[in-house]
């Protein structure tokens, strides 16, 4: 694998080329030996600028030192991956505002919907008991919007989790910011999690996880 | 005898979508007399102030969850016998026998239909 030398290394090692003869005193090979390594740390710590070639003899530091840099690139790239600001404060922002625009929404179509039951309040035959049919289904199906909200909750505790992640891993590489909000976050998750055990809050499960409305009225059954 | 439709009804939830569309529901069934709450907490003031027939709670709120709910409204002498059912998203079988065990009087899961909070209403208070 070639690696390209310092000019003024290459002329040290032309000059002893030329001069065969001459011993080289310990001092002097220490600085090419010195020399040799600073160029190959170099390669390693800037892969792409060699062309992505990585060196085949490298020494365990320059191992790490290219592994924390790159560690350190991708956190950072992932903690300002959105361009208008910091991104997992504004990935909180955007699911708030989903939360909001279905919340509207559920509730316009709701308002509608007591409306029309509003007009059938005055009839009190067939017609009235086909809107409620109507109405009803319309009420049930507005359930989406406790349920997607709750998962959006489960998002946004989930986003707190990879962030405290990727500001703890930062903070471990020497970002002074990334460890002040590592300690912030780590109390709110802490916070959150304790408040999930204590109260049993699991939130909505999963089809063929949950139990459904039938196997919990077996289990209240049970008591009985 | 039959079930009081006049009764003062509580139901609490902390999401106003829910709310309306119970309310909506218990309108339907005949229910007029419906009071809200958005938390345990405020739910147990209301229950302070005013006598209710049946209390229909969420379990996930804050600052006080409808389980907590429940357990005060159970050590309550004034308030431990009313009707208490549960309605909400935590569907595991951990969650049903700590409500059962707590006093709750029926259990819904969400998302939930109208012929079933009929079915419950009437397990718990009677015949319509």
């Amino acid at each position: 694998m070639m690696h390209s030398v310092t000019p003024e290394l290459r002329e040290w090692l032309d000059n002893l080329k030329a001069d065969g003869e001459r011993q080289l005193s310990a001092a002097e090979l220490a600085e090419i030996i010195e020399s040799v390594v600073s160029t190959l740390h170099g390669s390693l710590v800037q892969p792409a600028e060699n062309g992505g070639q990585s060196a085949s003899a490298d020494t365990a530091e320059s191992e790490s030192l290219s592994a924390d840099a790159t560690v350190a690139e991708a956190l950072t790239a992932l903690s300002e991956f959105d361009k208008n600001g910091p991104a997992f404060v504004n990935l909180s922002e955007e699911i708030d505002n989903i939360r909001t625009v279905t919340q509207d929404a559920a509730n316009s179509i709701l308002a509608v919907t007591e409306d029309i039951e509003n007009f059938a309040v005055e009839d009190d035959g067939a017609m009235q008991a086909a809107v409620f049919d109507v109405t009803n289904a319309i009420f049930e199906a507005c359930n989406f919007q406790d349920i997607t909200g709750q998962r959006l909750t489960r998002v946004e505790e989930m986003l707190r989790h990879i962030e405290l992640s990727v500001t703890r891993a930062m903070a471990v590489l020497g970002d002074a910011d990334a460890i002040e909000r590592s300690k912030e976050l780590s109390d709110v998750v802490e916070q959150e999690d304790s408040r999930k055990e204590e109260h049993i809050l699991h939130g909505p499960q999963d089809a063929g996880i949950a139990n459904s409305q039938e196997e919990i009225d077996k289990i209240l059954a049970s008591f009985d | 005898m039959a079930v009081d439709l006049e009764m003062p009804v509580l139901i609490v939830d902390d999401y106003k979508t829910m709310l309306r569309i119970i309310r909506n529901l218990l309108k339907q069934i005949g229910f007029n007399n419906v009071d809200e709450a958005t938390d345990g907490k405020a739910a147990l003031e209301r229950m302070q102030q005013r006598k209710y027939g049946l209390v229909i709670s969420d379990w996930n709120m804050e600052p006080m969850t409808g389980l907590e709910l429940l357990k005060q409204v159970r050590v309550d002498e004034s308030l431990r016998e009313t009707p208490f059912i549960m309605i909400t998203a935590e569907s595991k079988t951990e969650n049903v026998i700590a409500a059962k065990e707590a006093g709750v009087n029926n259990y819904i899961v969400k998302p939930f239909n109208a012929a079933t909070l009929k079915s419950k209403l009437t397990s718990v208070l009677g015949d319509f």
